[in-house]
């Protein structure tokens, strides 16, 4: 059987697209007229099946949103939602990724831990964070705690098993090499396998975030009267069209603003760490 | 200085075979300041020999004594040049700072380490790339850098593991020659495992040929007194390539019958 080659993106991409990003630098072209464009063609898109194809009180036009989200910010409505689903999904992310870290290490270094905690673990994946949410509310109410607990809850697993699988990929020879060196026990855990898991730990940590940002709204929606989730539930059992668009727009937007400034944290501070080894 | 009696290594077996020894009977005795060779054929176990002298692991039969003690556990008396250099580096650390590592945790005082690591970086010219990461240097300049890094703690026996194996073969010979270099200057001691025979009757003094695995042994042990530096063109090297060759190709045809 033939295979055939996938083409490059550039390749599907239109003469008209290409000649329109043509005055940037390549480079430049890539990395910012592209997403451009392809935002375009999405806005466009949306305003042309707004009131053409689709009733606009089912999908708003853009500039409908638009009209809506600027008094719900002027109001504060908007920040304050915000800020109130901001403030549990960095409480509960900080806490589910630092004990996830810890007890991820702690897995692959010791085998008995690990073969204790590992059925645990392979239970509860399946168990989604809205699963937990009628349980997370009869225990903490409806109060910050049980969206603290239920954002832990989403990020702490995939922290966890990535951290773990992080650590047992240390190469055996790293570990060696200090070993030969004098290295004992502690020395080589400190200063071997935590900074050799630092990349796995990021990588389990980036996923963890959208997992934060998905698990956040189903728990506004069923228990709370702030936050996002709240406003999408308020505003869908009023049938407001518009302000449903705009808390998805806002979702989407912090999400995205979030998991850039964790890749530009990361970048500045740990950027030794998630060196390639090889050259 | 280090001794090895009737060593043997046998792994458990895979269900349903017997358990077949990777080598034994080893025995071999290094003096202070030897360079030996252990050349083999791949499967040998003559990197497994290396890591029970090392004391990542022990043997399954045997002794093995370092300075008339039983060797059970790795020790800084005893450093390790891995083939791998890009796994046995610490890529988070730059050149100098991985050459320092040995001597951090020895707790060298900072001031004295930095110090040292800077001299042995010098005697492997890489004073110019010593602020650089491992993943902007070339191969031969990471395998550099792990030598400097095994030398920097001033071992007594430095443990090579096919070190050039992985560098092409004009790197290869240029590192042999350094490495000699640095071996007549610290005079340390030296055990290198290779399968190249050219580059074992380069840089040892004594050259112990192993049968093809399983069940490997040492076929025998080669005095090498040709004057260095050695060159492959020089008289005698090739007579001495021929009888080291021959005795690995016995044993090939002999496996093969």
């Amino acid at each position: 059987m033939r295979v055939f080659r996938q083409p490059f993106p550039e390749e599907t991409t239109g003469t008209a697209l290409r000649q329109l990003i043509g005055w940037l630098p390549p480079a430049a072209a890539r990395r910012i007229g592209l997403p451009l464009a392809s935002l375009s063609v999405f806005v466009l898109t949306w305003a042309y099946l707004s009131g053409h194809v689709i009733n606009a009180h089912l999908l708003p036009p853009p500039e409908g949103v638009l009209r809506t989200a600027i008094p719900m910010a002027a109001t504060g409505e908007l920040l304050r939602n915000m800020a109130a689903s901001l403030q549990r999904i960095a409480v509960g992310f900080i806490a589910g990724s630092l004990v996830g870290a810890i007890l991820g290490v702690l897995m692959a270094r010791i085998r008995t831990f690990a073969d204790f905690l590992d059925p645990v673990v392979q239970l509860f994946r399946f168990l989604s964070p809205t699963a937990m949410i009628p349980i997370a509310v009869i225990w903490f109410g409806i109060g910050e705690i049980s969206k603290y607990f239920l954002i832990f809850y989403a990020t702490v697993f995939i922290v966890l098993i990535n951290t773990a699988a992080g650590a047992l990929r240390t190469p055996e020879i790293r570990i060696r090499g200090a070993q030969s060196m004098g290295a004992g026990e502690k020395a080589v855990f400190l200063l071997v396998i935590i900074p050799s898991t630092v990349p796995y730990i990021l990588a389990g940590m980036r996923i963890a975030l959208a997992s934060a940002f998905m698990a956040i709204i189903p728990a506004e929606m069923l228990a709370a009267d702030s936050g996002l989730g709240f406003l999408l539930q308020q505003s869908g059992l009023l049938i407001q069209t518009n302000r449903i668009f705009v808390a998805l727009a806002v979702i989407s937007a912090l999400g995205f603003l979030a998991d850039l400034v964790f890749r530009v944290l990361t970048g500045l501070l740990l950027s030794r760490y998630t060196r390639e080894e090889g050259g | 200085m280090l001794r090895l009696l009737g060593v043997s290594k046998t792994y458990p077996p895979a269900r349903g075979r017997s358990p077949a020894p990777v080598f034994r009977d080893v025995t071999l005795e290094v003096a202070q300041g030897d360079f030996w060779c252990i050349v083999g054929p791949s499967g040998c176990g003559k990197s497994t020999l290396l890591t029970l002298i090392a004391g990542f692991d022990r043997p399954s039969g045997g002794r093995i004594l370092f300075r008339d003690r039983q060797v059970t556990r790795p020790g800084k008396d005893r450093a390790v040049v891995f083939q791998d250099f890009n796994a046995a580096l610490l890529p988070w650390l730059t050149a100098r700072e991985n050459v320092e590592f040995g001597l951090r945790v020895q707790r060298v005082p900072r001031a004295a380490r930095s110090e040292i690591a800077l001299r042995y970086l010098e005697l492997v010219g890489l004073t110019a790339h010593r602020d650089k990461f491992p993943s902007e240097l070339s191969g031969g300049m990471k395998q550099r850098i792990q030598i400097a890094r095994a030398l920097a703690t001033e071992p007594e026996l430095l443990l090579m593991d096919e070190p050039f194996g992985s560098l092409d073969a004009y790197m290869r010979l240029q590192m042999q020659r350094e490495l000699l270099g640095l071996w007549e200057h610290a005079r340390r001691t030296v055990i290198f495992v290779t399968h190249d025979i050219s580059e074992s009757i380069t840089v040892a003094d004594r050259i112990a040929v192993m049968t093809p695995g399983p069940d490997a042994r040492i076929k025998a042990i080669i005095p090498n007194a040709l004057p260095r530096p050695r060159d492959p063109s020089a008289p005698g090297f090739g007579q001495m390539f021929a009888h080291v060759r021959s005795l690995l190709e016995w044993d090939t045809r002999a496996a093969q019958v």
